[in-house]
């Protein structure tokens, strides 16, 4: 079922809960000790702004599947994971014009760890602005992040994303990894994956590589007989299709938000 | 009954001439062995079939049926019937095999005017996966991702398998296939063109493939010229002599290539 929220409500989630947000305001989610939890957000914005709080308490284990779809909104997420805590974070972002979103994954417990999966689209005009930030705050932290980006038109996008390792956080390991996919002339990408690093023994990896869509993988295709614009959808489709199958956990949440997924890359239906 | 013929086929790339009028053609029910030393222009020429976008025609004309084909995108030459199993297919993340095959199937229609159920295409799927001995996985990995070189080629004849093309070009659709896998392929080929007719052109530096795959007619291309076309008692001749003979039979001098400070590079034909 899915439920309504209201701003500065506090949930605490158990098994698998499903939310929709619609208004302005401050909401926050916490996970009790050594739950496992599956939590679907849908947040349909015009003109608002919100800020998603989630509290992961000591050996929990959240997997958190958020889809937006927005016109003109700011969104913050602020994660904060507690000891031994786990999180498995499938993000995507879909605006009709501009968008500024903070997200910031705090891992403040002794070898809490977290895995992002983030695609971020804008219609034609759009306008996107934004950071993540991973926060390694205690030793033995991990994360890992994939993070894609899709511009068509003349959008722009401009996005950050940064580790920070503090001193003392030894043996933490960090690693993030940008795809920036431009699907016209006029469409834009600034992404820059930024390490601080301020301790020796960690280890931290990262890499962006912008581009249009590998044109063998294109030609590989329609020598099968797909033309190419179903070749750069079906492509373009590829990077959604981890949150989509996240998605389909929950079949009324994928009902959903399964249209704002495919606006994403430029679709409309379900054609696979 | 299909036919694809080359005719006086020119083709560059890089600014390069790779193919100096090339003639050939290859009906329905027939297999030409394409043979060469490396760098012969044998892929250049499968690529140019299938209109990949780096190599030029610069003169000649290639028909399917009729119908000139370099007029048509690559797409349209697939669905038109032309089939290229790739030398090196390539890797295509997060696309499964499931998705791909199924978009492109449903491109062409059944004879009936549809397109093929969901139910048939699963049936035909995993029986052209159980055919080649795959993983059953297999459908749902992304194309040629993580797979191995024999898999990538097993890849290339399930998808020949399941668009069943009037004429197939398989560019050394034997490297890197162990003795039992050449046989498990040469299989599903030859069963696919007694089925359906199909014509191939089959590009290998190797006589053993063409013990399992018996051809019609065998053509040898050289410096980008075709010098020689004759029975399968020409795979005997190459595999015992080489090309050397047919150089020189046909004037082909190697490429000569001086550095220094007038250093040239010339073709002599």
């Amino acid at each position: 079922m899915i439920k309504n929220i209201f701003p500065s409500e506090e949930k605490t989630i158990s098994l698998s809960e499903v939310y929709r947000i619609e208004k302005s305001g401050d909401y926050t989610f916490k996970i009790e000790k050594c739950i496992e939890a599956s939590l679907f957000i849908f947040v349909d914005l015009k003109e608002e702004k919100v800020s998603l709080n989630f509290s992961l308490l000591p050996y929990s284990n959240l997997s958190l599947t958020i889809v937006t779809n927005t016109v003109s909104s700011e969104i913050e997420y602020n994660i904060n994971l507690e000891k031994e805590s786990k999180l498995l974070f499938y993000s995507s972002d879909y605006t009709e014009k501009d968008l500024k979103t903070v997200k910031t994954i705090s891992l403040s417990g002794y070898h809490s760890s977290a895995k992002v999966y983030e695609v971020t689209s804008a219609k034609e005009e759009g306008n996107i602005k934004g950071a993540f930030n991973f926060n390694h705050n205690n030793s033995s932290t991990e994360c890992e992040g994939d993070f894609y980006y899709l511009a068509n038109g003349n959008t722009s996008i401009n996005k950050d994303v940064v580790a920070l390792i503090k001193h003392g956080m030894k043996d933490s390991v960090s690693g993030e990894k940008i795809k920036g996919i431009l699907l016209s002339k006029n469409a834009k990408i600034e992404a820059k994956p930024i390490l601080k690093i301020e301790y020796d023994e960690v280890k931290a990896s990262h890499g962006c590589a912008i581009g249009t869509i590998d044109a063998n993988e294109i030609y590989y295709l329609m020598s099968r007989g797909l033309t190419k614009e179903d070749a750069m959808k079906i492509i373009s489709k590829s990077f959604i299709n981890p949150i989509i199958l996240m998605a389909s956990k929950n079949e009324e949440y994928k009902e959903l938000v399964l249209p704002y997924l495919l606006k994403t890359i430029g679709s409309d239906k379900h054609e696979l | 009954m299909s036919k694809l013929i080359i005719k006086d086929l020119w083709v560059s790339a890089s600014g390069e001439m790779i193919l100096k009028g090339v003639n050939l053609s290859v009906e329905s029910n027939e297999t030409v062995a394409l043979m060469g030393p490396n760098g012969s222009g044998k892929s250049t020429l499968s690529y140019t079939i299938m209109g990949h976008p780096s190599y030029k025609v610069e003169k000649g004309s290639i028909e399917i049926d009729g119908e000139d084909i370099l007029k048509m995108s690559v797409d349209e030459r697939s669905r038109a019937g032309l089939f290229l199993a790739m030398q090196q297919p390539y890797e295509i993340n997060g696309v499964t095999n499931r998705d791909f095959i199924k978009q492109a199937m449903d491109k062409r229609q059944t004879k009936d005017g549809h397109i093929v159920s969901l139910y048939k295409f699963a049936v035909k799927l995993d029986k052209a996966i159980e055919d080649l001995h795959m993983e059953k996985d297999l459908a749902d990995r992304y194309v040629n991702e993580d797979f191995s070189g024999g898999e990538k080629k097993k890849n290339e004849i399930l998808q020949m398998k399941m668009l069943e093309p009037k004429m197939a070009i398989l560019d050394e659709i034997d490297s890197g296939l162990d003795v039992d896998a050449i046989n498990i392929v040469s299989d599903n080929i030859n069963a696919l063109k007694e089925k359906n007719k199909m014509g191939l052109i089959v590009i290998s530096h190797y006589r053993r493939l063409f013990e399992h795959i018996k051809p019609d007619k065998v053509a040898v291309l050289i410096n980008g010229t075709l010098v020689k076309e004759g029975d399968s008692s020409l795979l005997d001749y190459i595999d015992q002599n080489g090309y050397e003979d047919l150089k020189k039979e046909a004037g082909i001098e190697d490429e000569v290539t001086l550095l220094g400070e007038c250093a040239f590079k010339e073709n002599k034909k």
